[in-house]
């Protein structure tokens, strides 16, 4: 029996009132840049942690003349990107691209791309944790109080008291920003190399959080300024002479794997986070 | 058995364009975007002009049966049985709601633009559960010379033209946005379907 003709579920998978309760929360959430809305987050046919989220966003704002770009930790090809692009392509039949450049919308999940985004594209996070309070603050009502009042002395006393226990500001990711002056926000675990792109972007960020039931956003030329001291300044992870083994970009955001030799043992090697701005390197230099 | 993509109906496709619109209106503020031609034409208004399609479409897009709403014309509160309280009702199961009480908010003319004042502006810990207006004017322009934007979503600033527009306006407006993060967020219409964004983030001054 054939069933290519079925139609199984709607446009981008999920219902309407689904999709116009998630546009609701995202218009209030770029009317209120880095304050978290809530909203419903619907079951999805992945486990919530796994970037329902940033997939719930992604099928509410999906137009079929989009081209979509899916990315997991800068890498296209990773089992969390593969999996999320075929469901989105499945539900949707939109055009996808590694290309960051020719995207429109980008599903990412803690990188933001190498290449600066443009003005016409949108980039989707997906967020394990909403609310850098939750360091000092666990309760959820509490801590919604302490944002509401813009009360955010215990997270500088938190940074002071990394400064003294670890002699610099030991935050590797989720680093904690202020959004125009006003709310703080998570910035997902994109590294702290990623943290000043969001600071006057061309481009819109929306970030979803399926398991905690959040989307928050920063519009584009927002200011965000990542907490720090005078006399401990942020920092991103640059490293003088750091170099890609593949492409040997030397202003890149690198991770590091380890390749076993041949008769055993092995060594470390860095190379490119973003592999689609790698690949493009190679083959414009080959 | 292969599953194919279903195309979105007609008003799938309608709400996720005009969604998309709204949204870069927002994230954008004086950069006018175009809303794409309404479906449906709606009912006549009480004093027997037409409401402005493409505001009425673009409500129509974002209410449902978990949303109030509320509109106004010649700058009274509209009841439930006008005519177009009634369409719209009918074609989304939203409620026609006390101003002081609904989501999302048309003003059919600028006339009515001091009832922005009797809308919810949220709370300090929810700061999102305020009213976003929908207000309909004769024309936008892009640069003009009513009122310069400046905040989140502009590089720098951005002039906008109302022209004709009752100087009344912006203080109206201004007064629901005098208490940061409350707020009413605001999309101004005009005839031809140009659509200005002016979330509560941004500062608006006359040119």
């Amino acid at each position: 029996m054939s069933q290519s003709d079925e139609q199984l579920y709607t446009f981008g998978l999920i219902d309407e009132d689904a999709k116009r309760e998630i546009r609701r929360s995202l218009l209030k959430a770029v009317a209120l840049p880095g304050h978290q809305v809530p909203f419903a987050s619907r079951d999805m046919p992945i486990a919530r942690g796994w970037g329902t989220g940033g997939l719930q966003i992604t099928l509410a704002i999906i137009t079929p003349t989009d081209t979509l770009k899916v990315i997991d930790q800068g890498d296209d090809a990773s089992v969390n990107a593969v999996n999320l692009r075929r469901l989105i392509t499945r539900t949707t039949g939109v055009a996808t691209t590694v290309d960051t450049k020719a995207a429109t919308l980008i599903q990412s999940r803690h990188r933001i791309p190498e290449e600066r985004l443009r003005s016409d594209q949108i980039l989707v996070l997906q967020v394990p944790m909403v609310d850098p309070l939750r360091w000092v603050e666990p309760n959820l009502e509490r801590a919604t109080v302490m944002h509401g009042e813009a009360d955010y002395a215990r997270m500088w006393v938190y940074m002071y008291e990394s400064v003294v226990k670890a002699g610099d500001l030991r935050i590797a990711s989720q680093y904690p920003v202020i959004v125009n002056s006003r709310y703080m926000m998570d910035t997902t675990p994109i590294p702290r190399w990623d943290v000043m792109r969001l600071h006057m972007a061309e481009t819109l960020f929306l970030f979803g959080a399926g398991r905690e039931k959040r989307i928050y956003a920063v519009p584009p030329y927002t200011p965000v300024a990542p907490l720090e001291f005078e006399d401990y300044p942020f920092r991103t992870e640059y490293q003088p002479g750091q170099r890609c083994a593949r492409c040997g970009a030397e202003e890149s955001f690198l991770t590091s794997h380890f390749v076993p030799g041949p008769h055993g043992g092995g060594a470390w090697v860095a190379s490119c986070s973003d592999t689609s701005y790698c690949d493009q390197r190679l083959t414009g230099q080959g | 058995m292969t599953q194919t993509a279903p195309p979105p109906t007609p008003q799938e496709a309608f709400s996720s364009r005009t969604f998309r619109l709204l949204l870069d209106a927002l994230a954008r503020p004086g950069t006018l975007q175009r809303l794409p031609e309404p479906l449906a034409p709606p009912p006549a208004l009480p004093n027997a002009t037409m409401p402005n399609p493409y505001a009425v479409a673009a409500c129509l897009t974002l209410i449902d049966q978990e949303t109030g709403f509320a509109h106004a014309c010649s700058g009274a509160w509209l009841a439930p049985d006008q005519p177009l309280s009634r369409w719209m009702a009918l074609r989304t199961n939203a409620r026609l709601c006390p101003p002081s009480l609904a989501d999302y908010v048309i003003l059919h003319d600028a006339a009515s633009a001091p009832l922005l004042t009797e809308l919810k502006q949220g709370s300090l810990t929810f700061p999102e559960r305020s009213a976003t207006a929908f207000l309909c004017i004769a024309e936008l322009s892009s640069p003009g010379a009513t009122w310069n934007l400046r905040g989140p979503g502009i590089n720098g600033t951005l002039t906008v033209g109302l022209p004709g527009v009752s100087a009344t306006l912006l203080p109206a407006i201004l007064a629901t946005r005098a208490h940061f993060p409350l707020g009413v967020d605001l999309f101004c219409v005009d005839r031809s379907g140009l659509c200005l964004g002016l979330p509560r983030t941004t500062m608006i001054g006359e040119v």
